[in-house]
């Protein structure tokens, strides 16, 4: 079962193609991270599987439904959209109550809500007074109002204290290990790493990456760095690695394989019985910032 | 009703009923006010004619003339329900709202519908709050201005105000529809309030120094049609007496009320929302 599934989906703004014959499939539970450079299309994804916009050409499903018909699933979605909107003169709390009413979502769930992410002595306060990261978690509030099965998230640490980030990033893995669906996007790498079990990565309207984090940082590791005492010695630890079936290049007089970390412990021992002694063997695991640059050549930091 | 009952959330607030209720009222009131003192010998011109023959004491003394005052500047009401609805759809394009309303309740159509039963259920309370301020007033000011107000409560004084009620609400909505639609198309309170109040107030008249058969169709005639009761009727703000008749004017009201929800359903059912 599928929470979201994606096939051939496209969108242009007159001649721009924003998004490009996008196809994932995302399991149901957990956290999956959704990142990409600036003006990638994450945006317009995430639209589309909202029912904001149409696609141009291609399909997608949401929850075993089309979104061609966003009434038959979207009760099930909770949803925040780039920066939250709401009305500023109305306090928090009464926010909530217009979108409960809308949504027939029950009233008790609007303090529960409020408390979950932290703002249950605040909402007695206008939204106007709200810091952004106030606004942020009331955003949050808002796609947690209908207990959905499907919470889909834009940059939800956006304006966040690291105090914040670290609550918000705990209550997504929450939810997720919940059975609950959480699809996040976010500017902030090393957050998407610690809180997403997958990961689906886009570039130029397209996906480049979709999968497990695991497979993606494994794809990416190019990660065991060794190097002999004596220089002479390099080849031949080269030599190892290839016979091993694995590639490898030369950096100021080290190496380094392209290979998983567990494989470090039998470098070291080959290498020891082939009378080689190693003054350095580290075994480095990749991160989601390098593998982001390496899959969209992108050297520039950050992303939309 | 979700929709209407979430929209009503807003409306109910404190700021929202003493802006737009509070300048219904006031209004009314003020122009009231001077009725009655005019018709008392303080000989205000209200209609920029003659005051003296148009308001008196023995016109107010008559069984609607309980709703004569409002009735005359009915047009006000209409502005004023104008920038309610203008400012309520271009608004939740503004504050981006419109996005996580849309994720809420995705039936766009639905969500029009409510929206706008709860704002003409507003405007409805409103004429309707307008009406007893202005009968009240009246009745405390008529002693003072030498109105009998005896025939006010007849059953022709009472038809008069029912039919006072129904007319000033429908006169109201029509430029508060016209002026949702191209909030909804400009997504622009400012652009929608000025477009609609120009073309009520001033644009419509001027027009119509040229093109004469616009007095016999245009929307704002029609609403001061209705407002006034069709032809024969007092001119509305001080405008000439309109010529289209009542049955007339309900029928090209419900016209523009029913165009001016279909444009405001198809451009919001079709169009994305990117921003």
């Amino acid at each position: 079962m599928t929470s979201i599934r994606t096939n051939g989906l496209t969108k242009d703004f007159g001649e721009l193609r924003a998004v490009d014959n996008i196809n994932m499939d995302l399991p149901r539970g957990g956290v999956a991270g959704f990142v990409g450079p600036n003006g990638s299309g994450k945006s317009t994804t995430i639209r589309m599987l909202l029912g904001l916009i149409n696609p141009t050409s291609g399909e997608a499903e949401v929850l075993g439904q089309s979104i061609k018909n966003p009434s038959a699933y979207l009760h099930r979605v909770g949803g925040l959209i780039e920066a939250p909107a709401f009305y500023p003169s109305l306090t928090g709390e009464e926010n909530l109550r217009v979108f409960a009413a809308l949504g027939g979502f029950a009233r008790g769930r609007i303090a529960e809500m409020l408390d979950v992410v932290g703002l249950g002595d605040r909402g007695g306060d206008k939204y106007k007074s709200y810091s952004l990261g106030m606004k942020q978690r009331l955003g949050i509030a808002l796609a947690l109002l209908p207990d959905p099965d499907l919470l889909v998230l834009d940059e939800p640490t956006n304006g966040l204290d690291p105090q914040g980030i670290v609550e918000i990033r705990s209550l997504l893995m929450e939810l997720g290990a919940s059975g609950k669906t959480v699809f996040v996007s976010s500017h902030l790498l090393a957050e998407i790493q610690a809180a997403c079990d997958s990961i689906v990565m886009i570039d130029h309207g397209g996906v480049v990456f979709g999968g497990t984090m695991v497979d993606l940082l494994n794809r990416n590791s190019p990660t065991i760095r060794a190097a002999a005492e004596n220089d002479t010695d390099t080849v031949r630890l080269i030599e190892l690695a290839t016979n091993a079936g694995y590639t490898s290049t030369r950096v100021n007089g080290a190496i380094e394989i392209d290979a998983p970390s567990v494989w470090a412990p039998d470098l070291n021992r080959l290498a020891w019985q082939a009378g080689i002694t190693l003054k350095e063997l580290q075994a480095t695991s990749a991160d989601l910032e390098q593998a982001f640059f390496a899959m969209t050549g992108n050297n520039k930091t950050g992303t939309e | 009703m979700r929709a209407f009952r979430s929209e009503w959330v807003k409306l109910s607030r404190r700021n929202t009923l003493l802006g737009f209720g509070g300048a219904m009222v006031g209004f009314a009131l003020l122009f009231t006010i001077l009725a009655f003192v005019n018709a008392g010998g303080g000989n205000v011109d209200l209609d920029g004619g003659e005051a003296k023959d148009f308001v008196t004491a023995a016109v107010l003394s008559l069984p609607e003339g309980s709703v004569f005052a409002i009735t005359s500047v009915g047009g006000f009401l209409g502005i004023i329900a104008l920038a309610l609805f203008a400012s309520n759809l271009a608004g939740e394009f503004n504050k981006g709202t419109i996005r996580m309303l849309f994720v809420t309740e995705p039936n766009r159509l639905k969500l029009l519908a409510g929206k706008i039963a709860a704002l003409v259920s507003f405007v409805a309370v409103g004429v309707a709050a307008t009406l007893a301020a202005t009968i009240g007033v009246g009745a405390l000011l008529a002693p003072g201005s030498g109105v009998e107000t005896a025939a006010w409560w007849t059953s022709d004084g009472l038809a008069a105000i029912g039919s006072a009620y129904l007319n000033l609400t429908g006169a109201a909505l029509v430029p508060a529809l016209i002026a949702g639609t191209i909030a909804v198309i400009t997504r622009s309170s400012a652009i929608a309030i000025a477009v609609g109040a120009a073309w009520f107030i001033l644009g419509e008249m001027l027009l119509g120094t040229f093109w004469d058969s616009l007095a016999e169709w245009g929307p704002a005639a029609v609403t001061n049609a209705l407002a006034v009761g069709g032809a024969g009727g007092a001119g509305t703000m001080g405008g000439a007496a309109p010529v289209i008749a009542y049955g007339t004017a309900a029928l090209l009201a419900i016209g523009y009320g029913v165009l001016s929800l279909a444009i405001s359903g198809t451009v919001l059912a079709r169009r994305d929302v990117t921003s």
